[in-house]
This record gives structure tokens, C-alpha cells and sequence, in this order.
């Protein structure tokens, strides 16, 4: 196999033109490259595990109400039952997630 | 061989800024967006990509998060106001005043978010995704 062949100069020039190219598309457009390649591989990584996030951000959501209400399950339950109460669909998953902490505290 | 690189960088660019702002890719994508941006409690960044998510329970969790953080606030302001109600020294009174306007300040952008929020998860077709 031929040894490829790399040339610094060509390496600096085509760097240089890709960066000129990148400030020409930012004026343009108005957006960043860097930010938006960093953008879309963080999405191509996080969206494999969306349920596990979205099950996360089910998690810190009750975390943060137990923050606010103390560590007393029953009244962090009404308090969630007050907040989402045209949030059925939330509503039903926390309190599911709530009994199961008062079970588990119960055991 | 340097055309070629400048074309594949303008490909990944309109790809990553204007056709993502544009809603066009698929819903889980703006899902994972938003769900980073709660991660990070950035909630206009959330609402920014929410209508596109298509996904009611995340549109909940949104509008849920920022109840309770308005709830905080609403302590907080509670707190500073029987403080204001004390007799306190001027420069600390002048401290407290401040902190008010600025927690009555972030909670009417709260309400606001909370309000568009609300509206997402109200629009039709925001159950269905586009996956």
C-alpha cells in the first residue's frame, strides 16, 4: 500500500480556507459552526438513550418537589397533585413514582 | 479536494442551524434537545425547541418545572416582603427592595414560559411526533 502522501502546506491552506469559509457562513447565516457540529453530535449521542433521560428529568422533577416540600412523601404527593392538576398524564406518573417511595420507605 | 471540504462544511452548518431551527428533523432529535436544555435549567431554550418535540409528557415536565421554581420565587418574594415590613437599616432596605423587583421580574417571565408552555401542549398535533 502506498504511503499516503501529506503535505503541511496544503494542511495549513486548507485550514485557513475552511476557517475564512466558517466567519463568510457566520455572517451569512448568523450561527456558528463549532457550536452547531457540537450541537448535533451531542444529539446523536443523547438520542439512544431518550427514555433513560426523559425517565431522569421524571426523577428531578420529583426531586426538586421534595426540595421544596421536605422528605414527607405524602405531602409532596398532594403538592404534586395540586400542580399538575390539568397535567393528567404527569400527574398519574409521579404518584406512581411517589407510592413507590412510600413503599420503599415503608420496608 | 478543497471544495469538497468547504461543501461538507456548508452542509453540516445549514444542517445544524437553520434546517434544526426550522423543525424538519425528526421529533426525537428536539426531544433531546429540550430535554438538555432542562437538564440545564435553560427553560427558553426548552420552549424553543418544545413545539417541535411532539411529546405532551415533555411538555408537562416543562410546564411542572417551572410551577415549582415559580413556587420558590413566590417564597422567596413572601420572605423579602415581611423583611421589607421590619424596621431595617436603609442601605439593607434598599438591598431587600432590589431583590424584589428582581424576583417579581422572574416570576412574570416564569408565567410567561409557563403560558407557552401551556399553549404547546395545547396546539393540535402536539401529541403526535414525527419520528
Amino acid at each position: 500500500m502506498a504511503k499516503p502522501d501529506l503535505s503541511l502546506t496544503g494542511a495549513l491552506v486548507g485550514g485557513m480556507a475552511g476557517w475564512v469559509a466558517e466567519v463568510a457562513i457566520q455572517e451569512v447565516t448568523g450561527h456558528h459552526i463549532t457550536t452547531g457540529l457540537l450541537e448535533l453530535v451531542g444529539a446523536a449521542a443523547g438520542l439512544w438513550r431518550l427514555d433513560r433521560r426523559l425517565a431522569q428529568a421524571l426523577q428531578d422533577t420529583l426531586e426538586q418537589a421534595r426540595t421544596d416540600q421536605g422528605q414527607d412523601y405524602q405531602e409532596v404527593k398532594r403538592r404534586i397533585a395540586e400542580l399538575t392538576e390539568d397535567l393528567p398524564e404527569l400527574r398519574d406518573i409521579l404518584a406512581n413514582m411517589v407510592d413507590a417511595g412510600i413503599s420503599a420507605q415503608r420496608a | 479536494m478543497l471544495v469538497l471540504g468547504l461543501l461538507v462544511r456548508l452542509g453540516r452548518q445549514v444542517l445544524a442551524g437553520p434546517v434544526a431551527n426550522s423543525g424538519v428533523l425528526p421529533a426525537s432529535f428536539y426531544r433531546h434537545l429540550v430535554l438538555a436544555a432542562l437538564e440545564e435549567e435553560d427553560f427558553p431554550g426548552a420552549l424553543e425547541y418544545l413545539k417541535w418535540a411532539g411529546d405532551p409528557l415533555l411538555a408537562q415536565i416543562v410546564v411542572l418545572r417551572l410551577r415549582l421554581l415559580a413556587g420558590r420565587h413566590r417564597r422567596q418574594l413572601q420572605a423579602v416582603q415581611d423583611l421589607l415590613g421590619t424596621d431595617l437599616p436603609a442601605p439593607r432596605r434598599q438591598q431587600y427592595q432590589a431583590l424584589q423587583r428582581a424576583t417579581t421580574r422572574a416570576l412574570e417571565l416564569l408565567q410567561d414560559y409557563e403560558a407557552r408552555a401551556l399553549s404547546d401542549l395545547a396546539r393540535p398535533g402536539s401529541a403526535a411526533g414525527c419520528d
